[in-house]
């Protein structure tokens, strides 16, 4: 157990906020992605998340807290992607490629012109792929708070999102709003996508997002456990991440720790190829979830 | 602008702006979006691989692009693609991460890898984008019908004896191939805005397979070729010209309001050639404006050939041994050329003085003088960074190639990747350090 467990990783401070941040980001995420993955989204939550990229990059520029330059360009793209109309299928995923690219760009110029007045390089890198090492105790309460909002938001809009999710038609026939229900959900994915972006960095925010969802929704068909192990299979991951990233400084090569987005990310994903050793239950031909992303245009 | 270093530039760029149109069509109408953004960034951890390996960047991208297509063209068969796809992604970008940070490389050279370094081609690099291009645009032309069959109606090729999914595999790999030449040039998050962009644009102005694919590769160039003299002017990162090109001209189509769902007839056809003399007339107009913008001396005329002389120069590079060693700014190594041909080096420990003399390819050192002061450490950077600028020995001679605000000098077995650092007028007086 002192091999896993390096004696004073509990009492540094760094590593106790990396871990407080770390549960919220992944229980997040995991809540969340169970409907990104359902509602078969997950070109939008990675495409949220490369454009936070550049609102982070931006922030950078201004020289604010990158936090909020990512949930602000996240909430942003959210909104157009919905204005674009990404309920629609058919060309949707073209639409989300031009805004993607737009911003990428976008992220291009910032970090090129933030580079130049700082002098700092290594920007891109921390942006991109983050550090949860370095995120300050002061930006800790706004983490949670944002954190809670969303997943609060989620579970009360569950029931019906998930049935405007599985068959809209019947969710309006119901009287339910569909598109306010997706717009509001968008948000919400914008924040935990924010939230990852700066634990695990923008591009790799995706990992926490879709991969404990998807190896939850492989194991279990009901929702709220899928919310649940996925939560569960997050936040292993990240923690055992951040273990092991605090380790790696004794690996080779020497004196240089490991990035902690590598571990989670590869976690992540170990956790999602074991869930292929054990045969899913399937009850029915077609699962309801297979039949949401199948469901005509 | 159209000179020496530059000309492989627009070179290498025609080509990756055609491969990337033609493969582009293809990606915007199988709906492989996502797959198209996917491999390009997966790719990036190759070449960062590659670096830690020192072995040539062409083949770690070649093999994770690849890889990836293939990961995600047989995982896709299982589950659910966009998963599938989302997790791929993050694998290779997690592993790009590692190594990135493992190699405790120059942040630079990430950051060129994602958002492209297109002023740093060099004319051994041409050859083999030339070759990958064109195996990937005859791969593509070639494959023309089952993969128009399997896009467009996926039954009946599945009927007529074509596999959907083998064809799709095949296009996946395909986009893999032509994805490793372009990201060295236009970057990893480029390439994909440089696939979707036009390619989406030319679709939405007509339903024709043959004329969309031959306009989503002229708006390719035209966005190419636009972003370059751009970025030459402006000195502003290539990416985000190529990435608000492509938005603007996907804007443009759709203001025309359009719906390619129709199959197209007679009386499309008329409005179709109305729609495609539009985009036509604004690539034009684009393209125009680029080449005009580009082409007008800029005031301080920063003209390629001899454009070193009267600037400071740091040097953030050095290659020696076929090995690029980041040269970070805390050593604080540079080159000055005053324009009355006085000449200035710095390396870590010692600053050096003395004259220069200009030449058709680049510059002879007249007399040198040095500071003196001796070295006992073993930093490797700054041993090495002393060995280069030790190599501008009296009467050495030196090659300079002037691309935007990059300098690349070759002397001794040394290549200095260097940045404007402003204009160097008065000489400031020898200090020793």
């Amino acid at each position: 157990m002192h091999y896993l467990l390096e004696p004073g990783l509990l009492a540094s401070g760094p590593v106790r906020t990396a871990l407080l941040t770390g549960a919220v980001v992944a229980i997040a995420s995991g809540v969340i992605g169970v409907f990104a993955v359902t509602r078969g989204q997950s070109f939008a939550g990675h495409s949220l998340a490369d454009v936070a990229a550049a609102g982070g990059a931006g922030a950078f520029l201004a020289g604010l807290n990158q936090f909020w330059g990512f949930l602000a360009a996240g909430i942003a793209a959210a909104g157009l992607m919905e204005a674009a109309g990404v309920q629609r299928r058919r060309g949707r995923d073209v639409a989300t490629g031009v805004v993607l690219g737009a911003a990428l760009g976008a992220a291009a110029l910032f970090l090129y012109l933030g580079t130049l007045r700082t002098a700092t390089t290594g920007a891109a890198f921390t942006v991109l792929f983050g550090s949860i090492f370095v995120i300050g105790p002061g930006t800790v309460p706004a983490l949670i708070a944002s954190g809670a909002v969303a997943v609060i938001a989620v579970c009360l809009l569950a029931r019906v999102l998930l049935l405007a999710s599985l068959s809209p038609d019947l969710a309006r026939a119901r009287g339910v709003n569909v598109r306010l229900v997706g717009a509001l959900y968008l948000i919400a994915l914008a924040i935990s996508v924010s939230l990852a972006a700066v634990a695990i960095g923008a591009v790799l925010s995706t990992a926490l997002l879709i991969g404990p969802a998807a190896t939850a929704l492989r194991v279990t068909r009901t929702p709220v456990r899928a919310m649940a192990g996925a939560a569960a299979i997050g936040l292993a991951a990240t923690w055992l991440g951040i273990v092991l990233a605090y380790d790696s400084y004794y690996w080779p090569p020497r004196g240089h720790g490991w990035p902690v987005s590598f571990f989670v990310v590869a976690l992540v994903l170990a956790g999602y190829l074991l869930s292929y050793a054990r045969r899913p239950r399937r009850l029915a031909p077609r699962s309801p979830h297979e039949g949401a992303e199948c469901s005509p245009a | 602008m159209f000179s020496g270093l530059m000309m492989n530039t627009w070179i290498a760029a025609s080509v990756v702006a055609v491969v990337a149109g033609m493969t582009g069509f293809f990606a915007v109408l199988r709906g492989s979006t996502f797959a198209a953004h996917a491999i390009p960034n997966g790719a990036f951890a190759g070449a960062a691989g590659a670096g830690l390996l020192g072995i040539n960047v062409l083949w770690g991208l070649a093999v994770f692009a690849v890889g990836g297509a293939l990961g995600i063209g047989a995982l896709g068969r299982k589950a659910r693609h966009d998963v599938v796809t989302a997790l791929t992604l993050v694998l290779m970008l997690g592993l790009g991460a590692l190594f990135v940070s493992v190699s405790s490389q120059y942040a630079e050279e990430t950051y060129s890898l994602l958002f492209g370094e297109v002023f740093g081609v060099s004319k051994g690099e041409v050859l083999p984008i030339a070759v990958l291009g064109a195996a990937a645009a005859a791969a593509i032309g070639l494959a023309f019908r089952p993969l128009m069959l399997t896009s467009a109606l996926p039954e009946v090729a599945d009927a007529g004896g074509v596999s959907t999914r083998r064809t799709e595999v095949y296009f996946l790999v395909v986009m893999a191939l032509a994805t490793s030449m372009t990201v060295p040039v236009v970057g990893a998050l480029l390439m994909f805005s440089l696939m979707i962009g036009p390619a989406a644009a030319a679709r939405a102005v007509t339903a024709r397979p043959g004329v969309a694919m031959a306009l989503s590769v002229a708006i390719a160039l035209a966005t190419v070729w636009l972003s370059i003299a751009l970025s030459y002017r402006t000195n502003w990162p290539l990416g985000f010209f190529v990435g608000v090109a492509g938005a603007v001209f996907y804007l443009a189509a759709h203001v025309r309001g359009l719906s390619p769902a129709e199959p197209p007839g007679t009386v499309r056809r008329h409005r179709d050639m109305k729609r495609i003399a539009a985009v036509a007339l604004l690539v034009l107009a684009a393209a125009g404006c680029g080449g005009a913008g580009g082409g007008a001396p800029p005031e301080p005329a920063p003209t390629a050939q001899a454009g070193f002389a009267g600037y400071e120069w740091s040097v953030v590079a050095i290659g020696h041994d076929g090995k690029r060693t980041p040269i970070p700014a805390r050593y604080s190594v540079y080159l000055q050329f005053a324009p009355d041909g006085r000449f200035g080096a710095n390396d870590p420990v010692n600053y050096h003085f003395g004259s220069y003399r200009r030449t058709g390819d680049g510059f002879t050192i007249g007399d040198i003088a040095s500071s003196l002061v001796g070295y006992a450490g073993a930093d490797p950077v700054t041993l090495l960074a002393i060995g280069a600028i030790s190599a501008f020995g009296k009467g050495a001679h030196a090659t300079a190639t002037v691309a935007g605000d990059r300098l690349t000098v070759t002397a001794g077995g040394y290549t200095l990747t260097c940045r404007r650092d402003g204009a160097q007028a008065d000489f400031p007086p020898p200090t020793p350090t």
